[in-house]
């Protein structure tokens, strides 16, 4: 393995080139600081799906447990990050779950309370055009989302009919209610990882244009190392796709891979300091799917009002109680439509048909009549649900690859409160729809949240970075992604994410205005 | 020309078999009665069509014999049926040609 024989140096230097280094860099650029970012992947074209494309050889998908049905890691190696490849649900996380009390020993508390968030929250908002509704709202705050939330779709209004009118709200989103910048509006379906006509708002084409040439993006650079001496990360080693050794050094440097990729450059970099916290207290959401057949309310889906614009909020705050925990449900497309995919549709269609079947004198119109109307009175849920931060959850590195990709060893179970939180949601529509069919169909830990290996923590005994996101021990060195939260609420992390990588772009902008 | 009773008894025959053969038509193919089970529109029937060797005939036996129905009958009707394309044209939804102004948000999970 080749190696050049200098550093490139610069002011600011960003690991990571998905909405979080790419927020950080905007602002941080935009007072004054020279930035560049380092990222593993490439420049995809507009519109292309960023998830398909894997060319270099370091940036393998990184986990066969999917096949299995294990627990399975699937990032989006390209600048723009997962955002490319997201469905764009955008909550904040409750106030409440900023400050939940420990359960069953694990530390939950934010160093932030939620007021010292929102006003980046709010930003973020802005900056991300996210789509929602300003009056309704799951708490209390300062809300003013820059585009109006998508129309309630029957399906969600069925919701409502089942867990009330004020539990089911427009679900903040990056899928456009109106066209803007360049983004045609969103039919709001949510069925797409990948927006088929570029509307979903992403990193990809809402900050990377913006960045223009204030910030530079170097692509197809795989991090190996940050090397540290005493208190300070004084060079960063990364490999380019013909297999030699490019070293860069920053006035600060930021770790913004992702909730995975961080943890395991800090675990793969011998001279980093090995915090107790290192690799722990993993986290993503438990989730359960649950159908409702049979429930004689009229949920239709389909175009244009559409699949999924609705959460449900009923269990959001449920902190206590005959829950430890918080849960927040989506309300999903039970389409059926087979084209996308099996899994839990098949299953769905299946007792769908069943259904239509039974009925002795249903043929002809008349089985294609009970089919419609059973297909139109079927819903399904998806609840997403608190996972606690346990020291016994575990991201590690397995191995590293012969072309140099680190992969990952997850050790993680499902919370034991998992179904209690399953009957919590059967009750409650049983108690409104008692002649319908009520399934938990799948039960999951792989939403796709990064969360916890590196957590936030007041000391370094119970954490590795402070509360402005510094590295305990190396005075320059930040991270930047999902896996610092102490805990993971029952919100999509996205928004929050970005709300701490404005955060951090004001405090790094503060520091170099200081120095100079 | 008088017929002779042997005569008389061919004509008499042969009318009486021509008469019963007319009225036994030729079996229907299960396609067809499939298609009418299902109450697909004759340009739809085209759909069963993916149901190849004795599919069509497993899967009408499964229908008629009422009753829950066996994987592989669910998995004819999802093949058929399933299909976004000829889902929501089964429920009856119209057709979206510009898939650039109403999106119909599916290109896969």
């Amino acid at each position: 393995m080749a190696s050049s024989a200098s550093s490139r140096e610069t002011d600011l230097l960003v690991l990571g080139g998905g909405i979080a280094g790419m927020l950080l860099a905007e602002r941080a650029s935009a007072a004054g600081r020279e930035v560049l970012i380092l990222e593993r992947g490439l420049l995809p074209a507009r519109g292309e799906d960023a998830g398909q494309a894997r060319p270099l050889p370091f940036n393998a998908p990184p986990s066969a447990g999917r096949a299995r049905g294990d627990y399975y890691f699937a990032p989006v190696y390209a600048v723009g990050g997962s955002t490319s490849h997201f469905f764009g649900n955008l909550p904040r996380l409750h106030p409440a779950h900023l400050e939940a009390r420990a359960f069953g020993g694990a530390d939950r508390r934010w160093p932030l309370p939620y007021a010292e968030l929102e006003p980046y929250y709010l930003q973020a908002e802005a900056r991300l055009r996210v789509t929602g509704d300003s009056e309704r709202t799951p708490f209390r705050g300062r809300f003013a989302y820059p585009l109006p939330p998508h129309r309630l779709s029957p399906m969600d209004r069925a919701s409502a009919e089942i867990f009330g009118a004020e539990h089911v709200l427009p679900v903040p989103c990056a899928r456009p209610s109106r066209p803007v910048d360049e983004c045609p509006a969103c039919c709001g379906s949510n069925r797409c990882m990948h927006c088929p006509i570029d509307s979903k708002i992403t990193a990809l084409n809402t900050v990377h244009p913006a960045l223009g040439k204030q910030v530079e993006i170097a692509t197809g650079l795989l991090v190996r190392e940050i090397r540290c001496e005493g208190r300070r990360a004084v060079e960063v080693r990364a490999l380019d796709a013909r297999g030699e050794t490019r070293l860069f050094r920053g006035r600060e440097v930021v770790v913004a891979c992702n909730g995975v990729d961080s943890p395991l450059l800090l675990l793969a970099s011998p001279s980093v300091p090995r915090h107790s916290a290192l690799g722990r207290f993993y986290m993503d959401h438990a989730s359960f799917r649950v159908a409702v057949h049979g429930s004689g309310l009229d949920a239709r889906p389909g175009y244009g009002d559409s699949a999924q614009t609705g959460m449900v909020t009923t269990f959001f705050e449920r902190l206590a109680a005959d829950l430890p925990v918080s849960m927040l449900g989506e309300v999903k497309g039970a389409d059926l439509a087979m084209d996308a995919g099996g899994g839990d549709r098949e299953s769905v269609f299946s007792q769908v048909l069943q259904d239509a079947a039974a009925s002795r004198h249903a043929t002809g119109p008349d089985f294609r009549d009970r089919f419609r109307e059973l297909w139109r009175s079927t819903l399904l849920f998806n609840f997403m649900l608190e996972t606690q931060p346990l020291a016994s959850n575990t991201l590690t590195l397995r191995e590293v690859t012969a072309a140099g990709q680190p992969l990952p060893q997850f050790r993680l179970e499902l919370p034991s409160y998992l179904p209690a939180a399953e009957a919590a949601v059967e009750a409650r529509i049983r108690a409104r729809l008692p002649k319908a069919e009520v399934r938990v169909i799948r039960r999951t830990q792989s939403l796709q949240h990064w969360l916890g290996a590196t957590r936030y923590g007041p000391t370094p005994e119970t954490g590795c970075v402070d509360r402005d996101l510094r590295y305990y021990g190396v005075d320059n060195l930040f991270v930047l992604s999902a896996s610092v939260f102490p805990s993971s609420s029952s919100a999509n992390p996205t928004l929050t994410l970005a709300a701490l990588s404005l955060r951090l772009g004001d405090t790094l902008s503060a520091t170099g205005v200081a120095r100079a | 020309m008088p017929l002779s009773r042997r005569a008389l008894f061919r004509i008499a025959l042969g009318s009486a078999l021509a008469s019963a053969c007319a009225r036994v038509a030729p079996a229907e193919p299960a396609r067809a009665r499939l298609a009418r089970r299902l109450g697909l529109e004759p340009a739809e029937r085209a759909w069963l069509d993916g149901l190849r060797g004795r599919r069509q005939e497993r899967l009408l036996r499964a229908l008629e014999a009422g009753g829950p129905l066996d994987e592989d009958a669910l998995r004819s009707l999802r093949d058929s049926l399933g299909p976004r394309s000829r889902l929501f044209a089964y429920v009856g939804y119209p057709e979206v040609a510009d898939r650039r102004s109403v999106c119909d948000g599916l290109v896969r999970e």
